[in-house]
């Protein structure tokens, strides 16, 4: 089947959050990608350019439930796992579920909380679990997270460390609105505030379903390979520290998939690896410093690798 | 400092070369067909401002220099006698304003030597500014070149200058110059900085293309006009308007022998005849070295009833033959064409004909004017010579035959005092040994037909002032047509006391098929136009012969036979003086073309082939070796094309295959031909990125629509069912886009 379109259940996704979302029609898409590919987002901007909007848009979308951490340098882990409190009625501890047992978890400034907190958050993104004195509890399907990052305070913030930014699938950025989407936005916000009156468009067996397909997408192995070359060349470029991880790698092919699978193919093509890389790949890399000094961007070294590897075009 | 801050430009010095080789070719013809002499004078001139412009020199220091250089050169030329003194640059102001004054009151015909000389300098110093300005400012000299093509085609056509090599070394040169420019412009139009690598991909097959083709210009056969040189027919169709008559091809007035011969396809007279047979007009007797004139004032004296008494033959020496013939004029000159030994005219228009007795030119007569009949017959009686073969031979050598008629004999072995004393020599040499005169002038004849001699009508040249027309022919050119064999034959008879005329006229004509009664009809046209030596044998009379190579003539083992001409076939061409040398004369199959092949000869190749082996073998080499560089250019030549006709190719090959994987083949072979069209993929960049390039390039959305199938038989290993069948028309499509 020869497909240009979207996947029809995506397209309604997205046209449900561009309900309330003006514009920012990438930002969603790739949120979706990444939901999709059971990867989680990071978000960097500023605040106030609709982030928890999205995701709560998102969320709704899809019939999940949704959570939202806001992260201080106060947070400690149980704020984040939940905690077992003892119920003298029962005689017996209880444990009250924190935050992150939802499905769309929102993570409010994750680098304003000290590294203990994050390591709680990022240990559930990986091990789709958490534990809780000693018993471990499962963490409901999907689980998605994004987290968002402010990039302009540094003051008191713990950034994360590169073995945590791993963990997550995309790094993005939200961005301003254009002068004539942010008008849009304020007269849709004057009446009321549409996020309320959204209905989910799928439920969240629908999403699972979906998830699994999206496992099933076709990557060729000349595209393997072709992800394998990038990362490879970010790895040599001569300005990089540390280059993209095989786990860069993997996440680039999942999120290849899920994006394919948007597209209506059950195939990828390296248009969706060129597409994706600066996404997945920017936040795993590491400049040397002298690089950085001279206003290199990690965006700079994933385009050099895919300006230096040939698209395989022959089978 | 003389020359300004710019650095010299190697690239601007060649620049220059090639246009002072171009000003060169304007100057070659100047030397040759003008009085100028010390050419070399103005080219140092030239070369010299050239030189200044190229170094870029001020105009302070610029102007001077010239002057002074122009001074040295007239002081050279016209006052060589005031060396070291200034005293002529008086007499050189005073000749300066005489001339301006004529100059202004347009008296050029008085202009002095000296001051055209500064004209020319002055004209010379204006053309070097000018190619300066063409090739450094505009780099663009098509214009010129142009001129200077057409300049020496021109003289090429109008006067003696002959430009083969000049317009070899033009063409080279120009499209040389031509492409170097073009080169520039390009580079400095878009600002492309300069590598060695535009060199070799600019100059090499520029070069290489230049030289090819002018190598095959020159190798291949060129082809004779397809219609006769225009020149003399213009002039005599110019003449002819002043003259009242068109006269082109047979021209009375031999003022001047020599030039191309002057004939066309227009058809003069349709004759019925029993045997093919020349036609005379008239007969000139005093040849002046230049030309042919009559001695004798023009007598006219009436011919009653028609009735011819010149007749050339003793009429008791043989058994004659009778003959009737018919003839039919168009656009007719006010003259008759007869056979020899034509007895009697008649025609239902006219009785009264009349004949010029110093020229035996016959005519109509009315009202004291000269007509000639739209029809007339003639009754004419020629000798058979068949009779008595050996009758001919039997006329010794003898100048006592011509003791009564002191007069005629002066008059038909007359020649000018002018005449060169190797032609007279070459004549002893050729006669001697042959007792009896049929001998000997057949001996003088047949050294036309083994001398080496080419039929040639357009590069014959007008013998130079102190030339003698004959001479030229014999010793140094050897090249011409009928007047150039014809007078040669003469002026060698005369030289040695034979008694000849020269005799103006028709070939028999192209044959048109036979009437009712057996007669053969015949078209006799402008380019029939001949002339023939008449040899007086003393009791026999006028006996024709037939010198020019490549015409059947009167020629037959038994003797000369007039008015019995053999069939001479007609080349394709319909060019009658390209005919093929009769096979009755034995010394001419024998003789395996001297030197240069004649001129008929190579127009009808197929026959001159087959029968000269030998002139066979040299030509298929040279046919293989121009057949082969011919087949190497074509092949390059469909290389460099091959983005414009290898679509065609595929769309062919591809219309009878209907099987799926045909798609993939074809796909490729799309992405090859937009490779070679210029719109190549980048290694970077996908194949969906490329096909919407693409296809916004065309306006289409074809190459996207392929490439989605493509891309799934790549990345997914799976080709739809039916994809050949559904993207055929947009693959035909998108290769005819690319075409």
């Amino acid at each position: 089947m020869i497909h240009n379109e979207y996947n029809p259940i995506i397209m309604n996704i997205i046209q449900n959050i561009e309900k309330v979302m003006v514009g920012k029609r990438t930002v969603a898409e790739l949120s979706i990608a990444a939901l999709l590919a059971e990867g989680h987002v990071l978000l960097e901007d500023v605040p106030g350019v609709g982030k928890t909007m999205m995701v709560r848009a998102l969320a709704k979308s899809v019939g999940a439930k949704f959570k939202r951490i806001q992260f201080t340098p106060d947070l400690l882990p149980s704020d984040v796992t939940g905690v077992s409190v003892y119920n003298p009625k029962e005689m017996e501890f209880e444990f009250r579920p924190g935050p992150i047992m939802g499905n769309i978890i929102l993570a409010d400034e994750i680098n304003r909380t000290s590294p203990k907190t994050q390591a709680a958050l990022l240990e559930g993104m990986e091990e789709k679990s958490i534990t809780v004195d000693g018993i471990t509890y499962p963490l409901e399907k999907p689980f998605f997270v994004m987290a968002t990052q402010n990039p302009i305070e540094y003051e008191g913030t713990y950034p994360l460390p590169e073995a945590q930014l791993d963990r997550f699938l995309l790094k993005m950025k939200m961005g301003y609105p254009t002068p004539d989407e942010e008008m849009e936005v304020l007269s849709r916000v004057r009446l009321s505030n549409p996020i309320e009156d959204l209905q989910p468009v799928i439920t969240l067996d629908e999403l699972r379903d979906l998830q699994k397909k999206v496992k099933r997408t076709i990557v060729d192995d000349s595209l393997k390979r072709y992800i394998v070359d990038l990362a490879n060349a970010t790895r040599n470029d001569r300005d990089v520290y540390l280059g993209a991880s095989p786990r860069g790698s993997i996440a680039l092919m999942k999120a290849a998939q899920a994006y394919a699978f948007m597209k209506g193919r059950d195939f990828c093509l390296p248009d969706d690896i060129q597409y994706l890389a600066p996404y997945v790949f920017s936040h795993r890399i590491i400049l040397k410093s002298e690089a950085k000094y001279r206003g290199l961007t990690e965006e700079e070294i994933v385009r050099r690798a895919l300006h230096a590897v040939p698209v395989p075009v022959k089978r | 400092m003389i020359i300004k801050g710019k650095t010299l430009n190697p690239g601007t010095f060649i620049l220059y070369v090639f246009g002072f080789l171009l000003l060169l070719e304007w100057m070659y013809p100047v030397e040759q067909l003008t009085d100028t002499g010390n050419i070399w004078v103005f080219v140092v001139f030239m070369m010299l401002s050239l030189v200044l412009s190229w170094l870029s020199v001020r105009p302070m220091v610029r102007f001077p220099i010239k002057i002074v250089y122009v001074l040295f050169a007239l002081q050279y030329l016209y006052f060589e006698s005031f060396l070291f003194s200034f005293e002529w640059l008086f007499l050189f102001a005073r000749d300066v304003a005489e001339n301006t004054v004529r100059l202004f009151s347009m008296q050029w015909v008085e202009l002095s030597d000296m001051f055209r000389s500064v004209l020319f300098f002055v004209l010379l110093g204006l053309m070097t500014y000018l190619m300066r300005y063409w090739l450094v400012e505009q780099r663009k000299i098509l214009g010129f070149y142009v001129m200077t093509i057409v300049f020496i085609t021109v003289l090429d056509t109008f006067t003696e200058y002959d430009a083969s090599a000049a317009i070899i070394r033009t063409l080279v040169l120009g499209f040389l110059l031509l492409g170097i420019l073009t080169l520039l412009r390009v580079t400095e139009k878009e600002k492309i900085p300069w590598r060695p690598e535009i060199l070799k991909y600019w100059l090499l097959p520029l070069a290489f293309l230049i030289t090819a083709s002018a190598f095959f210009a020159w190798l291949t056969p060129k082809a004779g006009p397809k219609w006769p040189d225009p020149v003399p027919y213009i002039e005599s169709f110019v003449d002819g308007l002043r003259n009242g008559t068109i006269g082109a091809g047979f021209d009375s007035d031999e003022t001047k022998l020599g030039g191309p011969f002057r004939g066309d396809d227009q058809v003069r007279y349709v004759t019925k005849t029993r045997l093919p047979h020349y036609w005379r007009v008239e007969t000139k007797d005093v040849y002046t070295g230049k030309s042919w004139r009559s001695s004798q004032e023009e007598t006219p004296v009436s011919l009653p009833d028609g009735e011819v008494f010149f007749f050339p033959f003793t009429r008791d020496y043989f058994t004659l033959k009778a003959y009737e013939a018919y003839v039919e004029t168009y656009n007719g000159a006010p003259f008759l064409i007869y056979p020899a030994g034509t007895l009697k005219i008649s025609s239902p228009e006219y009785n009264v004909f009349a004949a010029d007795m110093s020229t035996e030119r016959i005519y109509a007569n009315a009202d004291g004017k000269k007509y000639v009949p739209q029809r007339y017959g003639v009754f004419y009686a020629v000798p058979s010579f068949d009779a008595d073969p050996d009758l001919l031979k039997q006329v010794p050598v003898s100048r006592a035959a011509f003791s009564g008629e002191e007069d005629f004999y002066q008059r038909y072995t007359q020649l000018p005092g002018t005449l060169p004393s190797r032609v007279k020599k070459l004549a002893e040499e050729l006669t001697a040994g042959h007792t009896n005169l049929y001998d000997q002038v057949k001996a003088v004849e047949n050294y036309f037909h083994e001398g080496g001699f080419v039929y040639e009508q357009t590069n014959v040249p007008v013998p130079g002032r102190k030339e003698d027309y004959v001479d030229q022919f014999l010793f140094e050119t050897k090249m011409g047509y009928c007047d150039n064999f014809s007078t040669a034959m003469v002026v060698l008879l005369r030289s040695v006391g034979i008694p000849s005329r020269w005799v103006k006229g028709y070939t028999e004509g192209r044959y048109r098929g036979v009437d009712g009664e057996g007669y053969e009809i015949r078209e006799i046209t402008n380019n029939h136009a001949h002339s023939w030596p008449e040899v007086y044998f003393p009791g026999v009379g006028w006996v024709p012969f037939e010198p020019t190579v490549g015409y059947g003539g009167f020629g037959s083992q038994n003797g000369d036979l007039p008015g019995a001409a053999p069939e001479v076939p007609e080349s394709p061409a319909e060019q009658p003086e390209m005919t093929e040398p009769d096979g009755n004369e034995p010394a001419e199959e024998q003789e395996p073309e001297d030197g240069a092949p004649e001129n008929g000869q190579e127009e009808s190749a197929d026959e001159a082939v087959s029968e000269h082996p030998q002139g066979r073998a040299k030509n298929i080499h040279l046919l293989l070796a121009a057949a082969s560089g011919f087949a190497g250019l074509l092949a390059s030549g469909f290389y460099v094309t091959r983005k414009k006709w290898l679509p065609y190719y595929y769309l062919h090959r591809f219309r009878g295959r209907n099987e799926n994987e045909a798609f993939l083949e074809a796909y490729r072979v799309l992405l090859k031909q937009l490779e070679r069209r210029g719109i190549k993929r980048r290694p970077e960049q996908t194949l969906g990125d490329y096909a919407q390039t693409v296809d916004k390039k065309f306006s289409t959305a074809d190459m996207s629509m392929m490439t989605k199938h493509y891309e799934q038989y790549l990345y997914k290993g799976v080709l739809e069912e039916d994809s050949w069948r559904t993207l055929k028309e947009a693959w035909e499509r998108l290769m005819k886009t690319l075409a």
